[in-house]
């Protein structure tokens, strides 16, 4: 098949409609020729294809968007544990108690790491989700 | 040893802030007519100086600040370019004996405003959690504090010496120790603040990358079929069709990519021209 479509058949294959869907307007040219009947089938058929993939793509990416905002919102919350934890065990410390300090600082960060590699892989876990769901509705 | 000879050999050994201290102590003597010994203690009591002033004008310590670093020049060059100093000073802060307790003032709008002014330049806007913003601010004021502990003793102002000065009161050397400590604990929080921002950037990126990847697989065809349209010599009557697809198309362009580079290039030029079409 040439890269450019030359001829009403070339345009129906490079579609992305169904080969049964291509067969039918493939039929319904043999038939009508290029009739305003033809184009209007054909126009109702990629508009129809379109909607289908289009309202797939809104609720994939939708439905990821709002898992993904549920993780963001989870691991902010254990942030702020984290850190409350921290501060409660700061606040009876000297202020130039620089070590114990320190200890509890580092303590903290540690946990902050771990939270966001859990985050990481929850994370990966949604994106394969999607595209998996993508590559499903194609 | 020739002048220009000792210059190269510091600076090609990594003790570049250590010679200019060297320097400056040099051209003091010859200016004053002080000797040796008390040229390197006044001008180490400038350097103390120096730090102090950095952190009135800031309202504390600066993030990789010079002045911090001219003083551990100083240090290292009156220990013999040695730097175990800062261990030993760390060690003292530690020991009951020669930790003399020290409560700063409480902490001031301003030196807050400061220390979050000092975050939000070096991570393009963000900070850390406000407990960590003040924990930075008092780290910096307690340094100060300790400074003009420091600078007010009556032993230092009149030293002669400043490495035997800290040998004989290790207290004053505990003072630093903890200055130390003190610079420690903030470049912790703003290496362990990097990191998590740096984290988060890397699943900002791969969220995009995971909704390019499927508007790449769910599009891809459309869009192709859209430019095949156009490039072919047949121009068929497909209003319906296209509306269709450029609502999806801005969709995709101004929802899921919006402030991204990673425009689907097809589906962003398909809008375009389809906006021009059905305006």
């Amino acid at each position: 098949m040439p890269d450019k479509p030359e001829t009403t058949s070339d345009l129906i294959q490079k579609s992305f409609l169904s080969a049964t869907e291509k067969q039918s307007l493939e039929d319904q040219l043999l038939k009508d020729g290029e009739s305003q009947t033809f184009w209007s089938t054909f126009n109702t058929l990629l508009s129809r294809r379109t909607e289908a993939i289009g309202q797939k793509y809104e609720q994939i990416i939708k439905e990821f968007d709002a898992q993904t905002t549920s993780l963001e919102k989870n691991l902010e919350e254990e942030k702020n544990i984290a850190l409350k934890k921290a501060e409660e065990q700061l606040s009876s410390l000297a202020s130039d108690d620089l070590i114990k300090r320190a200890g509890i600082w580092e303590e903290y960060w540690q946990t902050i790491e771990k939270l966001d590699e859990q985050y990481e892989v929850e994370l990966k876990k949604k994106v394969s989700t999607l595209v998996l769901s993508a590559s499903q509705s194609v | 040893m020739n002048e220009k000879v000792q210059r190269v050999l510091e600076i090609v050994g990594g003790f570049k802030d250590e010679s200019d201290f060297r320097l400056e102590c040099d051209a003091l003597q010859k200016s004053t007519g002080l000797g040796l010994m008390e040229a390197r203690a006044e001008m180490f009591r400038r350097r103390v100086e120096g730090l102090q002033d950095e952190i009135r004008l800031g309202n504390g310590i600066e993030f990789n600040s010079h002045s911090m670093r001219e003083l551990h020049a100083a240090l290292k060059f009156l220990n013999e370019y040695d730097g175990s100093y800062a261990g030993k000073f760390k060690s003292f802060a530690e020991d009951p004996k020669l930790n003399r307790p020290i409560t700063p003032t409480a902490l001031n709008k301003a030196e807050y405003a400061a220390m979050l002014g000092q975050y939000q330049k070096k991570f393009e806007g963000a900070a850390p959690p406000r407990a960590i913003v003040i924990d930075s601010a008092e780290n910096s004021k307690l340094a100060a504090t300790l400074l003009e502990r420091i600078r007010n003793d009556p032993r230092f102002q009149s030293s002669t010496n400043i490495m035997e000065l800290l040998d004989k009161n290790p207290e004053i050397a505990a003072d630093f120790g903890k200055i130390f400590q003190a610079q420690e604990a903030m470049e912790n929080h703003q290496k362990h603040f990097g990191k998590e921002m740096k984290y988060r950037k890397s699943m900002e990126r791969l969220k995009i990358d995971a909704k390019d990847s499927t508007t790449r697989m769910l599009w891809g065809a459309p869009t192709e079929f859209v430019k095949d349209v156009f490039r072919g010599g047949i121009r068929p009557n497909f209003g319906t069709f296209f509306k269709v697809f450029g609502a999806t198309a801005k969709f995709a362009s101004r929802e899921v990519y919006a402030g991204s580079k990673l425009l689907f290039s097809g589906i962003r030029a398909g809008a375009s021209y389809l906006d021009k079409e059905f305006a």
